[in-house]
């Protein structure tokens, strides 16, 4: 009889069948029924929701796949009238805005000068039942988390657009665009799990506020309170 | 950044959701054996799924044999973690053989080798089962898996040749009762 011999190539044949069948038989025994603690499924909820909204994310990571590159434009930001741009005495940016197609990143990068000055816009209109849960902010970027009883979240981020990228979930449902009394347009994404993110741009920053629960109406009442704000030039 | 985000692409974000259905059952189980106390599995499973978040990168096939294996192995020891800190034992190393509480035997598919000789692997001592899993299974490297079980390399290693010295000296004995 053939003697085995416990080599890597042996192991590497056999010691999946042994966990294979480890797997199976530790899968049969899973009680899916369990019902998991309201602590448990509100901690889980928070931390997949803060997941899933778009997030500026570290270039260097994306150095690696620079492919697939499907359209670069350069985008002036300014999405209000320029009047009141120049009323607040800032610059027309230009930014150029790549969109990696396969892997949803958008990139943004500017070709004039440079401004790392945030200037911090946030809705005065919360639809009922949110209040501000947490803030996290800095320098370049300002998060602010609203949450309801529930655990609900709406999640607004504002950050500067230099040099950064945009995790950007291509995989919406629906398109759907506000305009703003200016003409300027917001973009709509519908997820089909009820989620929307709105996204936009402005000065030098890219807004975007991603909600779960919140109807379209109510993300509209949102987005259009900043307008006033902009307008007036009342930002910090 | 806008907040410090865990996950990377949206591709792995979709990924963590669906990760998040399909196996958060799995998962409390394996914590639920190790800590008998469903409060202390859940906070394991809450701290496994943070973890995976961070690793997203190296999730492959949501289905995937290697998939199931690496959730498993994350959720172990983040029980283990949260045991040894109930239990006081922060310096002892303690292992968990998550097949201890399975009620029936192992049932191996697509094989010609003796099944016998399939227990002999599957009844290695745990840490160096555990070691043989993520390697020969699914293939990860010596680095890959010290990370992931928190040891050395060369822990990694020396558990590698050990292990299967002990193996091979099962075989042997096997072989010569036949």
């Amino acid at each position: 009889m053939k003697r085995i011999d416990v080599t890597d190539e042996w192991l590497y044949q056999h010691m999946p069948i042994v966990d294979e069948a480890m797997i199976k038989e530790l899968e049969k025994e899973v009680d899916d029924t369990y019902q998991f603690s309201d602590k448990f499924e509100k901690k889980m909820k928070k931390t997949i929701q803060m997941e899933k909204r778009n997030s500026f994310i570290n270039i260097l990571y994306l150095k690696r796949k620079w492919v697939a590159v499907f359209v670069a434009c350069i985008i002036g930001f300014g999405m209000f009238n320029m009047d009141s741009v120049q009323a607040m005495g800032r610059k027309f940016f230009e930014v150029t805005k790549t969109f990696f197609e396969d892997i949803g990143l958008v990139e943004y990068r500017y070709t004039g000068e440079e401004s790392d000055v945030l200037y911090k816009v946030e809705p005065t209109y919360i639809p009922e039942g949110y209040v501000e849960a947490e803030r996290i902010e800095d320098d370049s970027s300002c998060c602010i988390i609203y949450e309801d009883g529930q655990g609900e979240m709406i999640i607004w981020d504002q950050g500067i657009a230099v040099n950064r990228v945009l995790g950007m979930d291509t995989e919406y449902d629906r398109y759907e665009e506000i305009q703003l009394s200016n003409g300027s347009i917001v973009e709509l994404h519908i997820y089909n799990d009820g989620s929307i993110l709105s996204y936009c741009e402005y000065e030098n920053s890219i807004f975007t506020c991603m909600t779960y629960t919140v109807d379209k109406q109510e993300v509209d009442k949102m987005i259009k309170s900043i307008e006033p704000v902009v307008a007036e030039g009342k930002v910090d | 950044m806008f907040y410090l985000m865990m996950i990377d692409t949206p591709e792995e974000k979709r990924d963590f959701v669906l990760l998040y259905e399909r196996y958060r059952f799995l998962m409390m189980k394996i914590a639920t054996d190790i800590l008998g106390d469903e409060d202390y599995a859940e906070d394991a499973v809450q701290e496994a799924f943070i973890k995976v978040a961070k690793n997203m990168r190296n999730i492959g096939e949501i289905e995937s044999l290697a998939t199931k294996r690496y959730l498993i192995t994350i959720t172990k020891r983040s029980a283990i973690d949260i045991y040894r800190i109930r239990k006081k034992q922060m310096e002892k190393e303690v292992y968990v053989d998550e097949l201890d509480k399975l009620k029936e035997p192992l049932v191996y598919e697509g094989t010609e080798v003796d099944n016998e000789v399939l227990e002999l692997l599957k009844n290695l001592p745990v840490k160096y089962r555990d070691i043989f899993l993520l390697k020969y299974s699914s293939h990860l490297t010596n680095t890959e898996i010290s990370k992931l079980l928190g040891i050395s390399e060369d822990t990694v290693r020396q558990r590698i040749v050990r292990g299967k010295h002990i193996l091979q000296e099962e075989i042997r004995r096997w072989e010569e009762g036949k």
